[in-house]
């Protein structure tokens, strides 16, 4: 019986108020209040990675996204021969996987733990059956989504118009 | 971490094990879980088979818990509602159908009393003979009554296991609603502490898979479920309309009876062919019915099998009848009805464990 009430009159633990405010310092769920926060802890897994385990390989079905709760996760990219590009080394609060959020296409690069890091995971199918029960909260996050992809795209034209303009100025000199 | 021992890590041999070591206890996970199943399902079956349709039923209520959770409703309040909704239909159900489904209960047992039964037995055996003379003296109405008295007491002695067979499980029908119940409020937190077990390295794999399972059985059983209901209503319209006495418990047992694939309609247009022939030994009405059932049929297959059940849970008609027959074997009718949904979460498991396996590199 203790299990029941226990489980009815529960309190939010330290853990889940940190694991709480880390998750609402990511700029997908920055607009979620107190209760949705508690949503979204319902669907959070901890894991718990050693050093040099693999998180994720390079195309690999995304699932989700990684919040680094506690650690150091090496991103990066298998070149030929075994080699690898390093694209960034993440630490506390940073976040990875994210457009795993949206389809399972496949994992544009790896990501490995470094030291021992503890990571929050949020995966599509607990996200969507989320959205499927909170619309309102589902709103906001695919809203925020959509957002910080608009932004991502806003800067890759940027890039791509600066190559093009720095590539027609180097024929022009030629 | 130097560079080596990133390509060594990407390279799939990472600190926490070889690649073969891996694969052996994947597929010994795998074996002992399948163990596991087959034990549960067969050898407790005083638990398994509560669990089962508790499982069977919270994948039905979840879709309308979660639409009334969508318009503001907190889960517990929205489980709350349904249950009440469910017992209330229930209630209904028994105010209104079932006098009318007790008589009729009663006058076909009265049917079937053995003197009138035998009578019944010996006009059919004439009017046989008197049709089938062309065959010869293997055909007398003695042969043939005896043939027939053969087989209603098999029929009588199977009838008679699965009415115990449904006596037994209904006392543990009484725990179905405290299971679903539990899986309904609880069952996101008991899927999140299995997958908490799960080694990192299988941890997505193993989420994609549950996510993948329960989305395609929910799709199949919410779909078997509510084309065996409407088949049912058909049945009884047809049955109604051709005058069979007892239309509504026949109609509700065809409907029954539709959820076990291929045997499912034969199943259920013999009590109807039965029933009719007791009282009006003629060929016309066992043609009448054929006739009526197969159309139900063909409705049944051409718009609304299409339309309700989830076509992600293809098996080879071969392997239906195959598994339809052992779950017989095994479990009866109960078996016969559970053999798809088994055999469905089977193959659900193995297509996307190989998919996995494909896509994942373990």
């Amino acid at each position: 019986m203790d299990f029941i009430w226990n489980n009815i009159f529960r309190k939010r633990t330290k853990d889940e108020a940190d694991i709480a405010d880390l998750i609402k310092k990511v700029p997908i769920f920055e607009d979620l209040n107190r209760l949705e926060l508690k949503e979204f802890l319902r669907i959070s897994h901890l894991r718990t990675y050693k050093p040099g385990e693999i998180i994720f390989y390079e195309g690999e079905p995304g699932v989700g996204m990684y919040i680094i709760q506690k650690g150091r996760v090496r991103i990066f990219k298998e070149a030929e021969e075994g080699k690898t590009t390093e694209l960034a080394v993440l630490e506390d609060g940073d976040f990875f996987g994210e457009l795993a959020l949206l389809d399972d296409s496949p994992r544009s690069a790896c990501a490995m733990a470094i030291t021992e890091t503890k990571v929050i995971g949020i995966f599509r199918p607990d996200l969507f059956s989320l959205f499927e029960r909170k619309p309102k909260l589902g709103n906001k996050v695919l809203l925020r989504l959509a957002n910080m992809i608009g932004q991502r795209l806003k800067a890759t034209n940027e890039q791509l118009q600066q190559l093009t303009r720095e590539k027609e100025a180097t024929g022009a000199d030629r | 971490m130097n560079p080596a021992q990133i390509n060594a890590a990407v390279a799939g041999e990472p600190r926490t094990g070889s690649k073969r070591t891996r694969w052996i206890t994947f597929s010994l996970v795998l074996g002992f879980s399948l163990l596991a199943l087959w034990i549960f399902l067969t050898k407790l079956q005083s638990i398994s088979i509560p669990f089962f349709l508790s499982v069977i039923l919270s994948l039905l209520l979840e879709p309308p818990v979660n639409f009334l959770e969508s318009k503001g409703l907190g889960r517990l309040q929205a489980i709350l509602i349904i249950f009440a909704g469910i017992l209330i239909v229930i209630l209904i159900a028994i105010l209104a159908i079932w006098p009318a489904l007790i008589t009729q209960v009663h006058a076909i047992r009265d049917q079937f009393t053995v003197t009138d039964l035998s009578g019944q037995i010996e006009s059919l055996s004439s009017l046989l003979e008197k049709k089938l003379q062309f065959l010869g003296a293997a055909f007398t109405a003695e042969n043939i009554n005896l043939k027939i008295q053969a087989l209603f007491t098999e029929f009588q002695s199977r009838l008679l296991k699965f009415a115990i067979g449904i006596l037994s499980a209904f006392s543990n029908l009484l725990i179905i609603p405290f299971i679903t119940f539990f899986l309904l409020k609880d069952g996101p937190a008991f899927k999140k502490r299995v997958i908490q077990a799960v080694p990192n390295r299988y941890f997505e794999m193993v989420l994609n898979l549950i996510y993948k399972i329960e989305q395609q059985l929910g799709g199949y059983i919410r779909g078997q479920l509510i084309d065996a209901f409407l088949v049912g209503i058909l049945s009884i319209i047809a049955l109604s309309i051709l005058g069979v006495p007892y239309y509504i418990l026949i109609g509700a047992l065809a409907g029954l009876a539709n959820l076990i694939p291929y045997f499912g309609p034969v199943v259920g247009a013999v009590p109807a062919i039965v029933v009719s022939l007791m009282h009006n030994p003629s060929f016309s009405i066992v043609l009448w019915i054929a006739v009526a059932f197969a159309i139900v049929q063909l409705i049944d297959n051409i718009v609304i099998s299409p339309l309700v059940v989830a076509r992600s849970v293809n098996i080879h008609p071969l392997i239906v009848i195959v598994v339809v027959l052992i779950g017989e074997r095994l479990l009866g009718v109960l078996g016969m009805l559970l053999a798809v949904p088994v055999t469905a979460i089977l193959n659900v498991i193995l297509r996307e464990t190989i998919w996995s396996f494909k896509n994942y590199r373990l």
